[in-house]
C-alpha cells in the first residue's frame, strides 16, 4: 500500500510540474522581452563590461558591435523596465559568475521608488535563476495582489491560459531559442519622431531617498570589487528627462568619483537622426541608432576604460567569429 | 397608514442599493466628458496634435491627443481606447466644479475639500475608480489631471 | 486541551479581521453565556434585555451596511448573522428550559467562536453541536480522508464551477442598460448555479475540515435543486437557516397549530423576515417566497420532472433580487424578460459576456457533473469506503484540476463568499 500511494504522489506531482511549465508563457515570439534574464545564463562568462537597466540599455546598445569594433566583450543584463532595486540584485547575481572590469548602469529608473507593473515584474523574473538575489527582486518590486507563492509556482499565476494556449506553447515546451545578442534585442523597424505629450508638471523632482540608497549599495558594490561604475542615460526623446534629475545625477557622480555620460548630449556627435534611428518615434534607437551609438559607447570605454581587445584572445575570439555570423545573418 | 405604506414601499423598492458608481467629468463648452469611457473622435472633436508612446516591452499602449487646452490621453481595453487622463494645458479652461490653473490652494479647498491624499506637492481627491491629481506649489495650483484606474 | 488550542486559533484568525469586530462577538458571547448562566435569578428581565440587545446589535450592522447613503463606513464583524443566530437560539432554549445551560466558558466561546463556520455558516446550534464539539480530539485516517474529499470538492465547486459562472453574472448585472431581457434569463438561470455551488462548495470546506477535525457538522444543503416544490426546495437549501427560522419564527408564531389563515401569515411573515435578514434589498424575495410557499398545496403532482423544472425556474426568477442592487431594478430588469426577449443577440454575443468558448464548454460540462454528483448523491457515498490509495487519487485529482481550472488570482474579480456579507 505503501509503494502504490508513493508513486500516485510521484505520478500528481511529475503532472504538476508539466503544467506548471506548460502554462508559464515562453516569451519567444510574443512578449520576447521576458526570455532575456535566462539567456545570461547559458555564455561563457568573460565579460569586461556588463550593462544594467531597462530598455534604454538592451535596445540602444550592441556588444556584437562593439567587439567587432574595439573587441571589447560586453553583455547586456537588461530587462523591461527593470527597477533600481531590480538592478542591483542582477548586479550580485552577475558578481557570483564573474567579475567585469566596468558596470555600466542607465539612471532612467531613477525616477522610480516604487514597482509599477506586475506585468514587467514577470518579464524580469520569471525565467531568472533561483538565487538569493532572486527572492529579494521578488519580495521588493511584488505588487499587492501578487503572492510569492505564484512565483514558485506559476500556475497560480498563468493556469488561466490553460484555454489559451498556443502553439508556441507546445513548440518550445522543452527547448527554447536565445532572442538577443549578448542581451541585445535587435529591432529594425523605422518609425519617426512626430510628438510626445506635453511635459508634465511633477509634484517631486527629487529622486526618492530609497533609490539612492539603492545606488548607494552599487557604488559600494562596485568599489568593493574594484569595478568601475559608470552611470550613463541613454539617448531618448520621452519620457522627458527632467534638468531637475540630471543636476542630481551629476552631483551625485561628482561626489562619489564616478563617471556619468549623459548621451542625449551627444546625438548629433554620434550621428543619430530621430527620423530614421527609432522604432517608436524617440523612446528607444533601433537598429541603425543602436549601432551608431555602439560604434560612439565603445571607443569612448576602450579610452576610458583600459579594456582587453580580445580580438586577438585565440578562445574568445572563435566563440565571437561564431556569434558576428549569426549576428550579421539577423541584421541582413 | 396609506402613505406610511407608500413611503415603505418606496424606500423598499429604491432605497439601500449601493451607490451609483460616481466618476469625475469634465464639462467644457456644455459638453461632458467621463473618465473611463471610450474616446470617439465624433465626441472629443478634432485633435490638434496626436502622439503614441509605447513603454518598455508593450507597443502602442497610450495615445494622447491634443487639444487648444487640455491633452486627453487613451489606453486600449478589450481593443476599445477609453480615456484615462485629461491634462490641462493652461488657465483657459476649469475643472466642472471651477478650479484652474494658477488658482490658489484656498480655491481648491473651498471647491473641493480637505479630503484629500497628499504626497509632497501633490493633492488627490478620489471619486469611485477616479482621481483628480492636483499639485499646489508655493501656495498655487500649477497642475491639474483627471486619472481613471487602469 | 485541543479544544483550547482550537479555540486560540479561532480568536487569532477572527482578530486578523479587525480588533473592533472582536470586540462585538466576545460581547455576544459573554453576554448570552452569563445570561443563560444567570437567568435564574430574574428570568424574564434577563432573557428580554439580552434578547434584544443582541438584536439591536444585528439590526445596526444590517441596516447601515445596506444603506450606504447614511455614509458610516463600519467594518460589519465577520459572521455577525450567523453567530448570533447561533447565541440568540441557546438563549431561546436556554429560556424554555430545553437543555442545561453550558458550565465551562470555553467550551461556550468555542461553540461561538469555531472559526470555520463564522465564514459561511452552517449555523450552529448548541444541543447538536455540543454532542461533538468538546469529545477529546483525535484524527483518524478515515476521517482525514474523507474530510478531503469533501474539501477538495468544495474548493472545485467554488473555484472551477462557480467562480467561473461569476464572470458571466457580472457582466451581465453590472449593465443593466445594455443586457436586458434574454441576458437576464440566462443570467438567473446560471446564478441558481453560481450561488448554489459557491455556498455550498464552502460548505463542504466547513464540514470537510471539520471532519479532519473529528467534528461532524450537519449538512446544509440535500440536493435542493431536484426538489418538487418551494416547501421541499426550505428543507432542502440552507437547512441550518431555515431551521433556525421555523424553529425560532414560525413555530412562535403559531406554526401551523392555528387556522389556516393564519398558518399562512406566519409562513410569509417568517420568508418575510429571513428576507430582511438577508438585508432590506431582500424584502421582495422573502414575501415573494411566503406567498408560493403558504399557497403550495402539500400533494405533489405525478409529474416529477414538471415539478423539478418548474421549482428551479420559480427559485431562479426569484434570485433576481440578489443580482441587481435594487429591488427596483430587479422588478424592472425580470420584466424585460418577457417583452424584450432578444434571444439571438445573446447567441451572437455569448462570447462577449468575458468567457471564451473553452471556458463556455468547461462551465457547461462542470455545471452539468455538478448536477450529476447531486443526482448520485447517495450512490457516490461509497467513495468513503474506498481504499486509501483510491481516494487519494480522487483527492489529488480534484485538486490539480482546481488549480488549473478554478478561476482565483490575478486576471480575475476575486470571488468572496456570496453568502458571507450576510
Amino acid at each position: 500500500m505503501k509503494k502504490r500511494i508513493c508513486i500516485i504522489i510521484i505520478f500528481f506531482l511529475s503532472l504538476f510540474i508539466l503544467l506548471n511549465r506548460l502554462v508559464t508563457p515562453k516569451y519567444q515570439t510574443e512578449l520576447i522581452e521576458g526570455h532575456m534574464i535566462k539567456e545570461y545564463y547559458q555564455e561563457a562568462k568573460n565579460h569586461e563590461v556588463i550593462f544594467i537597466g531597462d530598455c534604454e540599455v538592451y535596445a540602444n546598445f550592441s556588444p556584437i558591435q562593439m567587439y567587432k569594433d574595439y573587441g571589447i566583450t560586453s553583455y547586456i543584463r537588461g530587462t523591461s523596465q527593470q527597477l533600481i532595486w531590480q538592478s542591483l540584485e542582477i548586479l550580485k547575481e552577475t558578481l557570483k559568475y564573474e567579475k567585469p572590469k566596468v558596470i555600466v548602469f542607465n539612471v532612467n529608473s531613477m525616477r522610480y521608488d516604487k514597482p509599477v507593473s506586475e506585468a514587467y515584474n514577470r518579464l524580469t523574473l520569471d525565467n531568472m535563476k533561483w538565487s538569493q538575489e532572486k527572492i529579494n527582486m521578488i519580495n521588493s518590486s511584488m505588487l499587492e495582489e501578487e503572492t510569492f507563492l505564484s512565483y514558485i509556482f506559476p500556475i497560480l499565476r498563468y493556469h488561466s491560459r490553460i484555454t489559451e494556449l498556443t502553439k508556441e506553447d507546445l513548440d518550445y515546451f522543452l527547448n527554447e531559442k536565445n532572442i538577443t545578442f549578448n542581451g541585445f534585442l535587435i529591432n529594425k523597424n523605422i518609425k519617426p519622431y512626430t510628438s510626445f505629450p506635453e511635459q508634465r508638471r511633477l509634484p517631486s523632482y527629487t529622486f526618492k531617498e530609497n533609490v539612492y540608497k539603492y545606488l548607494d549599495e552599487m557604488v559600494k558594490i562596485t568599489k568593493n570589487n574594484n569595478i568601475e561604475l559608470v552611470l550613463i542615460k541613454a539617448p531618448s526623446i520621452y519620457p522627458y528627462w527632467y534638468d531637475e534629475y540630471e543636476k542630481q545625477i551629476i552631483d551625485y557622480a561628482s561626489k562619489n568619483n564616478l563617471h556619468y555620460y549623459n548621451l542625449k548630449k551627444v546625438v548629433d556627435e554620434v550621428g543619430i537622426d530621430y527620423n530614421t534611428d527609432t522604432y517608436d518615434g524617440g523612446l528607444h534607437l533601433n537598429l541603425n541608432g543602436a549601432t551608431k551609438l555602439s560604434k560612439y559607447f565603445g571607443k569612448l570605454l576602450q579610452d576610458e576604460f583600459n579594456l582587453t581587445d580580445y580580438r586577438n584572445n585565440e578562445s574568445v575570439n572563435s566563440i565571437y567569429q561564431n556569434k558576428i555570423l549569426l549576428y550579421n545573418d539577423a541584421i541582413k | 397608514m396609506k402613505k406610511i405604506l407608500l413611503i415603505l414601499c418606496l424606500f423598499l423598492l429604491v432605497g439601500c442599493g449601493k451607490a451609483a458608481n460616481k466618476v469625475y467629468s469634465l464639462t467644457l463648452n456644455n459638453k461632458t466628458f467621463y473618465l473611463g469611457e471610450e474616446y470617439t473622435k465624433e465626441k472629443y472633436g478634432e485633435s490638434i496634435g496626436y502622439s503614441e508612446v509605447s513603454s518598455c516591452a508593450f507597443e502602442g499602449l497610450d495615445k494622447t491627443y491634443k487639444y487648444d487646452h487640455y491633452e486627453v490621453t487613451t489606453y486600449p481595453v478589450d481593443g476599445k481606447d477609453k480615456v484615462y487622463l485629461i491634462y490641462f494645458l493652461d488657465d483657459e479652461i476649469s475643472t466642472t466644479e471651477g478650479l484652474k490653473l494658477s488658482d490658489s490652494y484656498n480655491d481648491m479647498i473651498s471647491k473641493y475639500g480637505e479630503k484629500y491624499k497628499k504626497e509632497g506637492n501633490l493633492y488627490t481627491y478620489t471619486l469611485g475608480k477616479t482621481n483628480l491629481n492636483i499639485i499646489v506649489e508655493n501656495g498655487f495650483v500649477t497642475s491639474i489631471e483627471y486619472a481613471h484606474e487602469i | 486541551m485541543a479544544n483550547i488550542l482550537l479555540l486560540i486559533i479561532s480568536i487569532l484568525i477572527y482578530a486578523s479581521f479587525g480588533l473592533k469586530s472582536l470586540i462585538f462577538i466576545v460581547f455576544s458571547a459573554l453576554s448570552t453565556y452569563l445570561a443563560a448562566k444567570y437567568m435564574y435569578k430574574n428570568k424574564k428581565l434577563i432573557f428580554y434585555s439580552t434578547l434584544i440587545i443582541n438584536i439591536l446589535i444585528l439590526v445596526f450592522f444590517k441596516i447601515i451596511s445596506f444603506n450606504n447613503f447614511l455614509n458610516i463606513s463600519i467594518l460589519v464583524p465577520l459572521g455577525i448573522s450567523y453567530y448570533t443566530f447561533s447565541v440568540l437560539g441557546y438563549l431561546i432554549d436556554i429560556y424554555k428550559e430545553k437543555y442545561q445551560p453550558e458550565k465551562s466558558i470555553f467550551n461556550y466561546f468555542l461553540f461561538v467562536m469555531y472559526i470555520p463556520y463564522l465564514f459561511i455558516g452552517p449555523i450552529s446550534r448548541y444541543d447538536q453541536i455540543s454532542k461533538t464539539l468538546y469529545n477529546k480530539r483525535t484524527i483518524t485516517k478515515d476521517n482525514f480522508f474523507n474530510g478531503l474529499i469533501r474539501v477538495a470538492w468544495g474548493l472545485f465547486k467554488k473555484y472551477v464551477i462557480a467562480g467561473r459562472i461569476a464572470i458571466i453574472i457580472s457582466t451581465i448585472s453590472s449593465n443593466p442598460e445594455a443586457y436586458f431581457g434574454s441576458y437576464v434569463f440566462l443570467a438567473l438561470i446560471l446564478y441558481s448555479f453560481e450561488l448554489y455551488n459557491d455556498f455550498s462548495g464552502g460548505i463542504d470546506m466547513v464540514l470537510g475540515f471539520s471532519k479532519i477535525l473529528g467534528i461532524e457538522l450537519s449538512e446544509n444543503f440535500n440536493s435542493p435543486y431536484l426538489s418538487e416544490n418551494l416547501r421541499e426546495f426550505w428543507r432542502k437549501w440552507h437547512i441550518s437557516l431555515s431551521t433556525w427560522f421555523k424553529d425560532y419564527v414560525y413555530i412562535p408564531l403559531g406554526g401551523n397549530k392555528c387556522s389556516k389563515i393564519r398558518n399562512r401569515i406566519n409562513l410569509i411573515i417568517t420568508f418575510i423576515v429571513s428576507g430582511l435578514w438577508h438585508g432590506i434589498n431582500y424584502f421582495f424575495w422573502g414575501l415573494f417566497h411566503g406567498i408560493i410557499v403558504a399557497f403550495t398545496p402539500k400533494e405533489k403532482s405525478d409529474f416529477k420532472v414538471l415539478n423539478i423544472t418548474l421549482t428551479f425556474l420559480i427559485v431562479s426568477f426569484l434570485w433576481v433580487f440578489f443580482i441587481y442592487p435594487d429591488s427596483l431594478t430587479s422588478f424592472k430588469m425580470f420584466f424585460s424578460i418577457f417583452y424584450k426577449f432578444n434571444g439571438i443577440d445573446l447567441i451572437n454575443n455569448i462570447t462577449k459576456l468575458g468567457l471564451n468558448i473553452p471556458n463556455l464548454i468547461i462551465m457547461i460540462v462542470t455545471i452539468i457533473i455538478g448536477i450529476i454528483v447531486d443526482i448520485k448523491h447517495d450512490k457516490l457515498k461509497s467513495i468513503y469506503n474506498l481504499k486509501i490509495d483510491k481516494k487519494l487519487i480522487i483527492i489529488l485529482s480534484l485538486l490539480l484540476i482546481t488549480l488549473l481550472l478554478g478561476i482565483y488570482g490575478l486576471g480575475f474579480e476575486k470571488s468572496n463568499f456570496i453568502y458571507s456579507k450576510f
